[in-house]
């Protein structure tokens, strides 16, 4: 395991609504694809909620992505770089982040990480960076 | 007078995926009706039970709870139609007026607009070009409905979807003046 990042993360996509038409007729992701799972933030101390991602350590990891259940509609990869960009341009380091979360047998395994606190992150902020995340992505396995 | 609520609610006769005006009136009417009965933030309240459920269950305190008095008060088990409906009626007619806004710039071969809904029955509508993207939220709380956006040059802003005017958000994300209303 290492507290270093690859240059890439990868996000798989499970649902229709994940994925829509550019304008250039390209898929692309939509902001939702990225939005965390309530549910998530229960099982942590920090109070933040998840968006589960892996990270391009290796080739081999977006064809792994892409076999999971998870992906059914495709894989989204979003720059490192400009995870960090738009985490110092929206001035939320406290309350937007990344991390990984390597489980036995996957240790690529990371998440995306919002604040659950409304007053800390607000939902406007909150789809505002996840809109972000969307024009950064590019769906590079569908 | 171009605030996009009020813009959407002109527009709302028109299309609508068939629905009418009516169905705003209606959710209007079940929101009072529930805050009389202390379940005014029921909707904003209301959580999923598992990722990708489409089932319900009421999270707000019970109006018996709000009362003060003893008797138990069923929570709603259903997030009742009316509020899909509502939100249906609401991301139908911004996307109409979208539409609308995109060919009167000149813009529609640059311009994709899509729709996207959340576990929660809540609309995402999205302007997306190359270089930006102008994401709209329809919330069943119709307070926390909002816009934002985001360009790859860093440029942002979002806000609240009642009190913005229409032109100047759209005006703003293209970088560009355009004409109001």
């Amino acid at each position: 395991m290492t507290d270093e990042y690859p240059s890439a993360c990868l996000r798989g996509l499970r649902k229709s609504d994940f994925v829509t038409d550019g304008p250039a007729g390209e898929k692309t992701p939509t902001a939702i694809a990225f939005e965390p799972d309530p549910n998530t933030t229960a099982s942590r101390a920090d109070g933040m909620m998840e968006t589960s991602i892996s990270w391009e350590d290796s080739d081999s990891v977006l064809s792994e992505t892409a076999k999971q259940p998870n992906a059914l509609y495709g894989v989204a990869r979003t720059p490192t770089e400009r995870l960090r960009y738009w985490q110092q341009q929206f001035k939320v380091k406290d309350h937007f982040g990344f991390e990984r979360s390597p489980v036995l047998g996957n240790p690529h395994l990371g998440n995306l990480l919002f604040a659950a606190d409304l007053v800390k992150l607000p939902k406007k902020v909150r789809t505002m960076i996840t809109n972000a995340l969307a024009l950064e992505s590019t769906i590079v396995q569908t | 007078m171009d605030s996009l609520g009020q813009v959407a609610l002109s527009h709302m006769q028109a299309d609508a995926r068939g629905l009418s005006q009516g169905a705003v009136l209606r959710f209007q009417r079940e929101q009072l009706r529930q805050a009389q009965y202390g379940l005014v933030d029921a909707a904003r309240s209301w959580e999923v039970e598992g990722p990708g459920s489409n089932s319900w269950r009421a999270s707000f305190q019970s109006a018996s709870a709000t009362r003060g008095d003893s008797a138990p008060v069923a929570p709603l088990p259903t997030r009742p139609a009316i509020f899909d409906e509502y939100v249906q009626v609401e991301a139908a007619a911004l996307l109409a007026v979208l539409k609308s806004t995109v060919a009167k710039a000149g813009l529609t071969g640059s311009v994709a607009l899509s729709t996207a809904t959340r576990d929660d029955g809540s609309i995402v509508v999205e302007w997306i070009m190359a270089d930006r993207r102008l994401t709209f939220s329809i919330e069943l709380d119709r307070s926390e409905s909002h816009w934002s956006y985001a360009k790859r040059n860093g440029d942002y802003a979002c806000g609240e979807l009642a009190s913005a005017p229409l032109s100047a958000v759209v005006s703003a994300f293209m970088d560009r003046e355009l004409a109001a209303g």
